[in-house]
C-alpha cells in the first residue's frame, strides 16, 4: 500500500469513528441513566447500577422516588388505545378517498392537493392550539376522544398520501379485466385492488400508529393534564426524575426503530419528514 | 354511479375532517391575531408580540435557519458519497449508521440531548476525560447550542434520503464524463451533483426548515422559559399560563410568515408532481 491509500483508510476510520460516536453517544446516556442508581459526577460510569426504576416504571415494584404517578404500562395502555383507533379511523376514511385521487378525474385536483399537504408544510403547533379553543366549546379537551381526533387532522394526511400512491402503483388493467368479466365495481375493489393494495396499506397503518404513539404538541395541549400518553409521561416526569424519563425515552424508541425497519421500504422519503 | 358523482362522494369524508380539524383552526389562528375581544380589527397583538418576544422571533429565525444549513451541508456530504463510492464494507457500515435517527422521535431526541448535554452530563464528562474543559465550569448547552445538536443529530438522515433520491436520479454516463476528464469528488459534486439535484436539496431544505420552526419538544425541554427562546415554547406559554389566545396566535401567524414563501414554493412543486406523474 503506498501513502497515499493509507491516509484514505485512516480518514475513512476517523470517520466511522466520529460517526459511531456522534450516533450513539446521546442514544447511550439515556441508557445509562435509566439504569443508574448512584452516579458521581464527574465519573463516566455510574457507581451503582440496576434495574430498579424499570420495575417501577413498568409497575412492578412501587415508588422509590415517585409515588401515584402513572407508571409506563398506563401510559403504554393509553397510547396504544388512541393510536389503534385513529389507525382504523385514519385508514376508513383515506381509503376512498386515496382510491378516488388516484383513479378519478377530479375537479380542483390542484387545490386538493395543496390542501392534503398544506399540514406537513405549515407550522402546526399554531393549528392545535386554536383546535383547543374549538375543542373547548365540545368539552373535548382533556378527553380521549379530543386527543383522537387531534392525532387524526396529520395521520390523515400522511394516509391519504401513502394510500393513494399504493392505488396509483396498482395498474388499473387489473380492475378492468375483472370488470369485463362480469364484476362489480365493488366487488372488484374487494376481489381485486384490496388484497392487491395489502402491503402498501399496512404500510400506511404502522406509519399512522407510530406518528400517533410519538405525538407531542398535540396531545400536550389537548390531552393535558388528564390523558397521559408516553410522550405526556416522558415530557412530565423529565423534570425531576431523569432515570424514570429514560426508561420511558427507551420504551418509545423501540417501537419506532423496530416497525420503521420492516416498513421503510415501502415509504418514499419525503413521508418521514412528519414524524416525532 | 356516475363517473362525476363517484370521486366526489369518496372524498367528501376526508375533505370534511381536514376542513373542520385542519382548515378552520388554521383560519381561525390568523383571524384571532386581528381580533380583538369586542371585535373589532386591531394590531394590537403584532405590537404585544414585537414588543414582548421580539427578540425570540429573531432568535427562531436565527437558529431555524442555522440548523437547516449546518445539517443540509453533512447531509450533501453524505448522499455525494453514497452516490459516488464503490461498494465496500465502510460503505455499508455509513448506510446503516447514518439512518438511526430517522425513525426516534423528537420527544425522545429532547430526552436524550437533555441528558447528553447537560452540565454534568456526558458529554462534558468525556470532553473532560480529554482534558478539553474545565470541570468546575462546565460548558453551558442549553441554548442555541444544544437545539443545534439536537436538530442537526435528527434531521441530517431525512435531508439526506431527499437529496440522495435526487442525486440517484442522475445519469451515471455525465459522472463518468466528468471522471474521465479528469474531475475529482470535489468538482463532480459542484458542477453536477448540486446543480442537477437543486430541486431535491431546495425540498429538503424547506421541509426542514418548516420542521424546525414549528418543533416545540425540543426546545421546550432544553430551553424552556429562560431567554431567548423559540415562538412554539412563547406560545404555549401564552396559551397555558395566560389564556392570551391573541398575542398567541400573532406569533403562530409570524411562524406562518416565517415559512410562507417557502412552503408554498414547496406545495407549488409537489402538486406540479402530483399532477404530472402517472
Amino acid at each position: 500500500m503506498n501513502v497515499k491509500a493509507i491516509a484514505l483508510k485512516s480518514i475513512q476510520l476517523i470517520v466511522i469513528v466520529i460517526l459511531f460516536f456522534w450516533i450513539f453517544a446521546p442514544f447511550s446516556s439515556v441508557v445509562i441513566w435509566s439504569i443508574a442508581l448512584k452516579w458521581y459526577w464527574p465519573h463516566i460510569f455510574p457507581q451503582e447500577i440496576g434495574l430498579d426504576y424499570w420495575l417501577e416504571a413498568l409497575g412492578i415494584k412501587k415508588g422509590l422516588a415517585i409515588t401515584g404517578a402513572v407508571s409506563i404500562i398506563d401510559a403504554l395502555i393509553t397510547s396504544v388505545m388512541i393510536a389503534l383507533a385513529v389507525v382504523a379511523i385514519a385508514t376508513a376514511i383515506s381509503l376512498p378517498a386515496s382510491y378516488a385521487l388516484a383513479r378519478y378525474h377530479i375537479p380542483f385536483k390542484p387545490i386538493l392537493f395543496f390542501l392534503f399537504l398544506m399540514p406537513q408544510a405549515f407550522p402546526q403547533q399554531p393549528v392545535f392550539v386554536n383546535l383547543m379553543r374549538v375543542f373547548y366549546a365540545f368539552d373535548l379537551v382533556g378527553t380521549i376522544p379530543g386527543v383522537i381526533l387531534a392525532h387524526l387532522m396529520p395521520s390523515l394526511v400522511f394516509s391519504v398520501w401513502i394510500n393513494t400512491a399504493t392505488f396509483k402503483s396498482i395498474p388499473p388493467e387489473m380492475e378492468e379485466a375483472a370488470r369485463v368479466t362480469g364484476a362489480s365495481p365493488l366487488t372488484t375493489f374487494f376481489r381485486i385492488t384490496l388484497p392487491l393494495a395489502t402491503p402498501g396499506l399496512l404500510a400506511s397503518s404502522v406509519f399512522v400508529f407510530l406518528y400517533s404513539l410519538d405525538e407531542f404538541t398535540g396531545t400536550f395541549f389537548i390531552g393535558l393534564p388528564f390523558v397521559i400518553t408516553l410522550p405526556m409521561l416522558l415530557y412530565s416526569s423529565s423534570g425531576y426524575n431523569m432515570q424514570f424519563a429514560s426508561a420511558t425515552a427507551i420504551v418509545l424508541l423501540i417501537p419506532s426503530v423496530l416497525f420503521m425497519l420492516i416498513i421503510e421500504r415501502f415509504l418514499k422519503p419525503e413521508y418521514l419528514g412528519g414524524m416525532g | 354511479m356516475n363517473e362525476k358523482i363517484t370521486p366526489i362522494f369518496l372524498i367528501l369524508p376526508a375533505l370534511l375532517f381536514l376542513l373542520t380539524l385542519y382548515l378552520y383552526p388554521f383560519i381561525l389562528s390568523i383571524i384571532t391575531s386581528f381580533v380583538d375581544d369586542s371585535g373589532s380589527v386591531t394590531f394590537y397583538y403584532y405590537n404585544e408580540a414585537f414588543t414582548a418576544y421580539g427578540q425570540d422571533i429573531f432568535f427562531t429565525l436565527w437558529l431555524c435557519i442555522l440548523a437547516t444549513f449546518v445539517p443540509a451541508v453533512i447531509a450533501i456530504g453524505i448522499a455525494a458519497y453514497l452516490r459516488l463510492s464503490t461498494v465496500s464494507i465502510v460503505r455499508k457500515i455509513i448506510s446503516i449508521l447514518y439512518r438511526f435517527p430517522l425513525f426516534i422521535p423528537m420527544v425522545v431526541v429532547a430526552q436524550m440531548m437533555r441528558t447528553f448535554l447537560a452540565p454534568h452530563g456526558l458529554l462534558n464528562v468525556y470532553l473532560a476525560q480529554f482534558g478539553l474543559i474545565d470541570l468546575e465550569q462546565p460548558p453551558w448547552f442549553f441554548d442555541w447550542k444544544g437545539m443545534l445538536i439536537g436538530f442537526t443529530w435528527k434531521q441530517v438522515p431525512f435531508m439526506a434520503l431527499i437529496i440522495l433520491g435526487g442525486f440517484s436520479m442522475i445519469d451515471e454516463s455525465m459522472i463518468e464524463a466528468a471522471r474521465s476528464v479528469g474531475a475529482g469528488y470535489g468538482r463532480i459534486l459542484t458542477s453536477i451533483l448540486i446543480p442537477m439535484a437543486r430541486t431535491s436539496i431546495a425540498i429538503a431544505m424547506i421541509l426542514i426548515f418548516a420542521s424546525n420552526v414549528s418543533t416545540f419538544t425540543l426546545p421546550y425541554m432544553l430551553i424552556g422559559g429562560s431567554t431567548p427562546t423559540t415562538i412554539t415554547v412563547d406560545i404555549a406559554h401564552r396559551v397555558v399560563y395566560f389564556g392570551d389566545w391573541g398575542t398567541a396566535n400573532a406569533l403562530g401567524t409570524v411562524s406562518y410568515l416565517m415559512v410562507g414563501g417557502f412552503s408554498i414554493y414547496y406545495l407549488r412543486e409537489m402538486v406540479r408532481r402530483g399532477l404530472y406523474e402517472r
